[in-house]
């Protein structure tokens, strides 16, 4: 689908936690290209990885709970996880920006929104006072909060929780960023906000033309917002295909049932499909497949080898023994 | 059949403090009336803090309504001395969204479900045998009663608590967001287990959630609530199909994807999300079909067109 360089690369990174001597595998091992003028939405459950995926980028890992076990994160060829603290800082904000799930939290309470912003872009982009200025009002313009110009000089406390987040996506782009992450932007929004933030994001984008890593538990967000889509389960990427092609065909049983326990009004009254059980649990270290537990078609195979994500046409991976072959879920 | 549920112009205003800090009442529930058919299915959707959960305990007077009348099977509640509305309260059942706060870490499940039943005086025997009929039906295993709730992951919790309340043998469930906790490959499950228990036990729902596909997969009948208000309410398909309140079809059109998935159903929607501030008048304009003008909507008015050029 995309012929260019990616923007970013990750290969084979493992990451694991280690609280009171217990370890929990957050990422077993994820390969996934991001490229630029692309919206790629990681879509998975609680705990399968997606927060974790997200900080390793920024090089945000609580230390020193968080090991890097291995694997490599490429921004254009460039190798981040070697990078030191100081250099890695100029990359976060100006390169690479995150929108994060509760904005309340990394918003600062102490000052304006407006102050928030002319701080970055005079930090990052050298601006002087009277362009921070011009800055600050354009980017909240930006962002649908430019109107009566309140916002700029306005507390986090003082704007709604759909302001609170078009605030915090204007302070994410204020520098430019070649690549935004937005974790989980629009979870704690009602619908009518959602849908509000899921525009402007597409919008900004293709302005921008920006790549962008867009994190949700909600297959029919990622369905909107999306160009490409990554399944992630128990820390591994288990399905990736362009959105028109994964919602049409899937190539592993559990993005095909996921898919089908989403209620539908044409189906009231029917059951639902479900998921038998529950997600494996971070501290298991299985040999094979993280899905064998639950899956329907599990096999000896399964639990003996641990299936490799492999690329099958237009582009679309999967990672199942038995990706090509046609099930009846 | 007749409805089980008839609520009259309720009305709910919380004093003391608000958010803003100001210490005048708050009208949170605003003359809201419908009723719910005997083994009805009844949504009630909104936004967060339109009302939802304040409608619900005043139904099931938990805080009763400042004004207006809750009828259960024909009885006015308000009209009861405390101890018959005892008696009618276990009749009635709320599960709420969390289903981590809402058992008690210290009890096993075998004792969080005894409670009720050691109230009205049923002996062990017949206490065990119940319990273990009900954790059985909503697919935990009996032996696993002497297990506290962190030993069960959300799920599980969010299933004996429906267990739970399934303890005094209601006719009427309150289901406020039971599954909005819940992972998507959970969610189906007990989605799944509450049509199945509706059914086997002929129970009437009132079945509350900010997700309107979902209300729309549940209900035959569904209520919009915003600002305290039900802006409108018909059966589900006429909702869908025919959405006459300009909030109903704001919220229809916030569907991810668009509400086609629903019904094929075709929805004009003001075009840029915003919306009018019309004069507040409720019609009914055909049996059962009510509609309201009001929506004064204030606060994150939608606002691309300003700035995004
Ligand atoms: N005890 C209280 N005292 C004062 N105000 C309250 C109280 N409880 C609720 N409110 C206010 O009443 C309104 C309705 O609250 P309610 O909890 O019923 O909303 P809801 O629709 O259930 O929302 P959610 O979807 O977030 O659960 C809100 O504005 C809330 O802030
Ligand atoms: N600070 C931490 N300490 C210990 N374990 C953590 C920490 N952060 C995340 N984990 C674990 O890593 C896994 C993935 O978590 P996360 O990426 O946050 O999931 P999500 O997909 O919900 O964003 C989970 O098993 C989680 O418990
Ligand atoms: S590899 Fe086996 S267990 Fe894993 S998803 Fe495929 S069929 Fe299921
Ligand atoms: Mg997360
Ligand atoms: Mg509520």
């Amino acid at each position: 689908m995309n012929t260019t360089e990616p923007i970013i690369t990750i290969e084979n990174l493992r990451v694991e936690f280690t609280q009171e001597r217990q370890k929990a595998f957050a990422l077993r091992g994820i390969d996934i290209a991001f490229y630029k003028d692309e919206i790629h939405g990681l879509v998975g459950e609680s705990g399968s990885g997606k927060t974790v995926t997200a900080m390793s980028i920024m090089g945000l890992l609580p230390k020193p709970a968080a090991t890097i076990l291995s694997g490599s994160i490429r921004y254009e060829g460039k190798e981040l996880l070697s990078l030191s603290e100081d250099a890695l800082r100029t990359y976060r904000g100006s390169k690479i920006a995150m929108v994060f799930q509760e904005p309340a939290k990394y918003l600062n309470p102490a000052f304006t929104v407006g102050e928030q912003i002319r701080e970055m872009v005079m930090l990052h982009k050298g601006l002087n006072k009277h362009q921070a200025e011009m800055r600050a009002r354009e980017l909240l313009g930006l962002v649908g909060l430019g109107k009566d110009g309140r916002a700029l000089g306005a507390y986090p406390h003082e704007l709604s929780s759909g302001m609170k987040q078009r605030a915090m996506i204007a302070i994410a782009i204020s520098c430019d960023p070649d690549f935004l992450i937005a974790d989980e932007p629009t979870t704690s929004l009602d619908v009518t906000l959602q849908l509000q933030i899921l525009k402007l994001l597409k919008i900004l984008k293709k302005m921008k033309r920006m790549g962008m890593l867009f994190i949700s538990h909600d297959l029919s967000v990622i369905r909107e917002i999306a160009d490409r889509v990554s399944v992630i389960y128990a820390g591994k990427i288990v399905e990736s295909a362009s959105v028109a092609r994964l919602f049409e065909h899937q190539m592993h049983p559990y993005t095909r049932l996921l898919l089908l326990s989403i209620p539908d009004a044409r189906h009231r009254g029917k059951k639902l499909a479900t998921i038998a059980g529950q997600v494996l649990d971070a501290t298991n270290d299985p040999q094979g497949c993280v899905f064998a537990p639950r899956c329907p078609l599990a096999k000896e195979l399964c639990y003996r080898e641990s299936p490799k994500l492999i690329a099958h046409e237009q582009g679309h991976t999967s990672a199942c023994h038995f990706a090509e072959e046609a099930w009846d879920l | 059949m007749g409805p089980l549920i008839q609520c009259r112009n309720i009305v709910k205003i919380h004093r003391g403090r608000g958010i803003d800090g100001a210490k005048r009442g708050f009208k949170a529930v605003d003359d809201v009336s419908f009723s719910i058919e005997k083994n009805g299915n009844f949504g009630l959707v909104g936004e967060s803090g339109c009302g939802k959960t304040t409608l619900a305990r005043a139904i099931l007077y938990l805080d009763p309504p400042t004004s207006g009348k809750v009828l259960f099977d024909g009885v006015d509640l308000g009209s009861l001395r405390s101890r018959h509305l005892r008696a009618f309260r276990r009749r009635m059942q709320i599960v709420f969204q969390d289903p981590h706060s809402s058992l008690d870490p210290r009890m096993t499940i075998y004792d969080s479900l005894s409670e009720g039943l050691v109230n009205i005086g049923m002996d062990r025997a017949a206490r065990t045998k119940k319990i273990n009929r009900l954790l059985d039906l909503v697919g935990i295993s009996g032996a696993m009663g002497s297990r506290f709730p962190h030993e069960f992951s959300t799920g599980q919790r969010q299933r004996i608590v429906i267990a739970r309340a399934l303890t005094m043998d209601p006719e009427f469930l309150v289901l406020d967001e039971p599954v909005s906790n819940l992972d998507v490959s959970i969610q189906a499950q007990v989605i799944n287990l509450l049509l199945d228990i509706k059914e086997e036990l002929s129970l009437t729902y009132l079945f509350i959630s900010h997700d309107i596909n979902l209300v729309a997969y549940m209900c035959d009948t569904v209520a919009v609530m915003y600002k305290g208000k039900i802006v409108e309410q018909e059966p589900t398909e006429e909702l869908f199909a025919n959405p006459r309140n300009e909030y109903t079809q704001t919220l229809l059109a916030s569907i991810p994807g668009g509400a086609g998935r629903i019904s094929g159903a075709s929805t004009n929607i003001a075009k840029d999300g915003t919306m009018g501030n019309t004069a507040s008048a409720v019609r009914e304009l055909s049996k059962g079909h009510v509609v309201s003008n009001t929506t004064g909507r204030t606060g994150d008015k939608p606002d691309l067109t300003g700035g995004t050029r």
